[in-house]
């Protein structure tokens, strides 16, 4: 048994348009990683092929010892939450827990109920008539009332209200209580993010940029505003990125390549992602 | 597959309770009009609506997606959908073998035969829509499919008209009994669903979500 929930090697996938990869990423049991990048740069595909709902043109994907993203026995632990619930809409919950019940070899009936209670859904409504956040709620108790090892979730948070987001991510922190346990969360929204994730993993265009621990990724980049001719004093290796204005430019630079005395400020995941971006696009 | 099956069933629910009233009331003037052939006829194109709007819920609410992240196996999706066309056809069957005894014009054996025909043909015509289904969605697959019975309709008359067909399939039912006929069509239909089923799966295997 290794201690690796998932490891991607080499991972390719071809579009008309677009290429994902080559990807390599590994994540550790027992954390929780952020999956970040912007809309098209390769979350969800990487998330299907992940589920084996894409066909890899190249590469190895293995997840809980298991290389085969189609094994039936490994889907049974896992937890899956898409950003909607896609399940057809004359359903009731009671119908879907019904399936659900047929489905997984460890589906906890009672465990399940005690979600639907928490989040207070109503039972005789039909899907089609729950709100988003219902929706939602609904999807996170189906993925964790089966035992499941590894949490999978691709937008789930995104659309919803801080309320129902701050819920959501306490169920995330509580699941995580179970050191053998693992996340995978893709969001567009960083600060939720921020508050649970243990490593971010970035990708743009198909590429992964980095993968560092959160903690580290504050420590080791600072933001700091310059004048254009303070600039010209920076090592270029220090600089991440740059978003320039009239009074000067505004800089994400790498701690332990700038000079000593300067003055920086934290970045946020979000400065981080985005200063990213912006240096990438400038080579 | 069964929770495929109930999954079907709780998002058809307002359709099954307007449709099996209609059967039963189609399959009771059928009796009454002693126009037996409605009941095999009734049995199997209830299903070819039903598995085509379940296939239809699916492709709306992206259930595919949400089924295939879960321990559920493509042949399993593919079985399920034929579920109605089984139920339907057994129904049809065994009202058929019922109605034949009660009339007692047949043969045990010859009933049988029939009845196991009635099953096929109704499991046969929603197994043949399938892959067009589940290659092109509901609603181009099941224009795919009516043109492709239209075609095959247009051929056989063809044939008909051009090679005294008819007479030939005329002659054919004098020179072997019946029972010899239904074994034969009910082989051919077993035939072409397990060819049906099996190209669904490969289509399944191959799509992505």
């Amino acid at each position: 048994m290794t201690k690796t929930a998932i490891e991607i090697k080499g991972l390719v996938k071809r579009f008309h348009n677009f290429q994902l990869g080559p990807l390599n990423l590994s994540i550790p049991k027992g954390t929780i990683v952020g999956y970040i990048g912007q809309n098209g740069a390769g979350k969800s595909t990487t998330i299907k092929l992940l589920l084996g709902l894409l066909h890899k043109d190249a590469g190895e994907i293995r997840i809980l010892d298991e290389d085969n993203p189609n094994s039936v026995r490994l889907k049974d632990r896992l937890g899956v939450v898409f950003d909607d619930l896609f399940v057809p809409e004359e359903m009731t919950l009671v119908d879907l827990e019904k399936f659900c019940r047929r489905v997984y070899s460890n589906w906890e009936r009672d465990l399940f109920y005690s979600f639907i209670e928490r989040f207070k859904l109503p039972a005789k409504k039909i899907i089609k008539n729950y709100s988003r956040g219902m929706k939602m709620k609904l999807s996170m108790a189906v993925a964790l009332s089966h035992n499941a090892e590894v949490l999978i979730l691709d937008e789930a948070t995104s659309g919803l209200d801080p309320i129902v987001r701050e819920e959501i991510l306490d169920l995330l922190l509580e699941f995580m209580q179970d050191e053998e346990h693992t996340i995978l969360i893709s969001s567009h929204i960083l600060s939720d993010l921020e508050k649970v994730a243990d490593y971010i993993a970035f990708i743009h265009d198909g590429r992964v940029l980095f993968v560092e621990a959160k903690d580290d990724l504050k420590e080791n980049y600072g933001l700091c505003t310059l004048s254009n001719e303070e600039v010209k004093d920076i090592d270029e290796d220090a600089i991440v990125g740059r978003r320039v204005h009239s009074f000067g430019q505004e800089l994400l630079l790498k701690k332990n390549l700038v000079p000593a005395g300067l003055k920086l400020e934290k970045p946020s995941i979000e400065d981080i992602m985005i200063y990213f971006i912006k240096g990438v696009e400038s080579k | 597959m069964k929770a495929l099956i109930l999954k079907d069933i709780a998002s058809l629910k307002k359709t099954l309770f307007l449709t099996i009233p209609i059967c039963l009331a189609i399959a009771a003037y059928g009796i009454y009009e002693n126009a037996l052939f409605m009941i095999p006829l009734i049995c199997a194109m209830i299903p070819l609506i039903l598995t085509s709007i379940a296939a239809g819920f699916d492709l709306k609410s992206n259930f595919e997606q949400f089924a295939f992240s879960m321990p559920i196996k493509k042949s399993s999706y593919v079985l399920s959908k034929l579920f109605f066309a089984f139920s339907f056809g057994l129904f049809g069957a065994i009202s058929f073998f019922v109605l034949l005894s009660l009339k007692n014009q047949s043969s045990l054996e010859n009933m049988l035969l029939i009845a196991l025909v009635t099953l096929l043909l109704s499991v046969l015509i929603s197994a043949i829509q399938l892959p067009f289904i589940l290659k092109y969605g509901a609603e181009k697959g099941r224009l795919i499919m009516v043109i492709t019975y239209f075609l095959i309709f247009a051929l056989s008359t063809l044939l008909k008209e051009k090679s005294a067909f008819l007479s030939k399939l005329m002659e054919l039912s004098t020179k072997y009994s019946l029972l010899m006929i239904l074994a034969g069509v009910g082989l051919i239909s077993l035939l072409l669903i397990g060819i049906a089923i099996k190209s669904s799966i490969v289509i399944m295997e191959k799509k992505e979500f």
